[in-house]
């Protein structure tokens, strides 16, 4: 199973006007993410990124609890914002 | 940090394989071991919870398919409790969105993962080549957007239902939790037709649904492909052509045993009523003949704690081809198994091909499904039974299907909190081996035999590897089959 971690939108970027990526921070790590499904996402918005591509907006509510699920699992602090949960 | 590599932790945010592969002179493989970066164990953050807290956890922390995990883990409880009596509004939901579940997985995971392989330069010099690169290449292939945003679609039917996928409470013991209205229903209709018209059928079939699902055997989907140039150079027309040209019909056939937990799954339906409500039916396929799924087997499976799952003693292949296979059985199981997958099964045997046409088989198959769930909901009965008066101690067992395969959950409860929970996912059915010959994995057979052309490039492995669907990343340790030396180290 893969654990799906919220990341939030750093940066977006648009490559002749079509395709649209995002940085997007996971604790200590960036990685980048394609955002064609989900189209309206925008700076700031909690994303879960599989293997590539933006999958879904999740709302800060939601990901503030994966946040507080994870750190009882334990040994992700580097993918989990510090002042979350 | 502690725990954990930084190496694993990449692997948790985007899924990563490692196959240790040792081949022999003439560059065959003779044995394959795999490893993954994915969360297998310690399910210690569930233990003192809520009994009903394991829907809710499970659906956020395996998001990408939490929707197959809430349904699992609702299902555990329903077993653990006794819970008789669910509405068939409930009973068609959790069919609805499963099946929303498993569709928002396929067009993305054709595109943007498996694509990779589709459009690899050691195919080059093939005569399809060229429009396979247009179509297909990652991010420029003209399908790729196209692919990607018609995987939006059964997430936004997911939600239209059940609230934000994949983290919304919306199984929970006894049925479902939601406001579904008149007006959803209406939105619901709305939005599958949009994956059809703007995706399904005029660029992965070029025909209509119906005339797709007419094909029934290997012979006819012959016949289909020059019935109509359109449906040649449709995206599904053009994967078949340039899948057999690769001979990709001949590689990585695998252990042909195949077991499939069904939607919705047998212990709640009679036979007439999962023919009534269109169930997808699960089993165990071992090559000979099909037998019901025997719970009291993969819950004993379970409790033995091994890294590696065996059914009936033997290893065992889940996923779309196992649950197509199992499908042809029909609703009622009273039938002889037909259908597509089916007879290409027993015409041609699995392979990397049949594995990924019954994969992307299933984007006609259950939005097929979906519209006539949807048309036997009675939106003025209920979505659930009162669960309280069921409480009790005891162990339950979930089983369902998520995008990847089997999915079973295994919970020990009493009435107030878990004391011990186990799952069982498809892809560590699928990779994991034991320790003697015969408990090889599904993958690691798929492997064995395997000639890599190109050492320097064996993309081989990582087209097998994909198309049970274990990975986007693939990391290839080439290593000589008699003195164990290290060849290369060729990421994929």
């Amino acid at each position: 199973m893969c654990l799906a971690i919220p990341g939030k939108i750093k940066s977006i970027t648009s490559t002749d006007g079509m395709i649209r990526t995002a940085k997007v921070v996971f604790g200590n790590i960036i990685k980048e993410a394609f955002l064609d499904m989900v189209p309206n996402a925008k700076e700031g918005d909690y994303v879960l990124v599989h293997a590539g591509v933006a999958i879904n907006v999740v709302n800060e509510l939601e990901a503030k609890r994966t946040f507080s699920y994870l750190k009882r699992y334990g040994g992700l602090e580097d993918l989990i914002p510090e002042k979350a949960g | 940090m502690t725990g954990v590599s930084a190496t694993t932790i990449a692997g948790q945010v985007e899924k990563e394989l490692e196959a240790d592969v040792y081949i022999n002179r003439n560059g065959q493989v003779m044995r394959a071991t795999l490893r993954s970066g994915l969360y297998q164990g310690d399910k210690g953050i569930l233990m003192e919870q809520r009994p009903e807290a394991a829907c809710r956890l499970t659906a956020h922390l395996f998001g990408f398919c939490g929707g197959s995990h809430q349904q699992a883990a609702a299902k555990a409880l329903e077993n653990a409790w006794n819970i008789e009596g669910m509405p068939a509004n409930a009973i068609l939901l959790r069919q609805i969105t499963q099946a929303a579940e498993i569709m928002q997985n396929i067009p993305r995971w054709f595109y943007s993962n498996f694509a990779h392989d589709l459009t690899s330069t050691k195919y080059s010099q093939t005569l399809l080549y060229p429009a396979i690169v247009e179509r297909f290449a990652f991010i420029k292939g003209s399908s790729f957007r196209k692919g990607l945003m018609a995987s939006a679609y059964p997430i936004s039917l997911y939600s239209t239902i059940a609230g934000q996928w994949p983290q919304a409470d919306f199984a929970t013991p006894g049925g479902v939790s939601t406001n579904f209205q008149v007006q959803n229903l209406s939105q619901a209709f709305s939005i599958l037709e949009k994956y059809r018209s703007e995706w399904l059928e005029p660029v992965w079939l070029g025909c209509s649904v119906e005339r797709y699902l007419q094909i029934q055997t290997w012979q006819e989907l012959m016949e289909w492909l020059e019935e109509k140039p359109a449906h040649r150079n449709s995206d599904l027309g053009l994967f078949v052509r340039g899948a057999l040209g690769y001979n990709w019909d001949k590689i990585g056939a695998g252990i042909g045993k195949f077991l499939s937990y069904g939607l919705y799954g047998e212990s709640m339906l009679s036979p007439a009523g999962a023919a009534e409500a269109q169930s997808v039916p699960g089993g165990f396929y071992n090559g000979q003949t099909i037998e019901q799924v025997d719970a009291m087997l993969i819950r004993a499976e379970m409790e033995k704690g091994n890294a590696h799952f065996q059914y009936q003693n033997q290893m065992v292949e889940v996923g779309p081809l196992a649950r197509q296979v199992l499908a042809c059985q029909g609703p009622d199981r009273t039938q002889a198994p037909t259908g597509l997958i089916w007879d290409i099964l027993q015409e041609k045997g699995p392979s990397v091909f049949l594995r990924v046409l019954a994969r992307m088989h299933e984007s006609a198959f259950f939005f097929q499904k979906i519209q006539h769930w949807l048309s036997k909901l009675d939106l003025s009965e209920n979505f659930n039974v009162d669960f309280s008066r069921y409480k009790q101690s005891m162990m339950g067992l979930g089983l369902t299907e998520a995008p990847r395969g089997a999915l079973a959950h295994l919970t020990t409860t009493n009435s107030q909190q878990i004391e011990g929970y186990q799952i069982l996912a498809p892809t560590l059915v699928n990779i994991n081996n034991g320790t003697k010959p015969k408990e090889q994995s599904a993958l690691a057979v798929a492997l064995n035999g395997l000639i890599i052309e190109n050492l320097e490039n064996p993309v081989e492995v990582a087209t097998i590897a994909r198309s049970l669907d274990t990975c986007l990343n693939c990391k290839v340790n080439l290593y000589k089959h008699r003195s164990e030396k290290q060849i290369a180290t060729i990421a994929l």
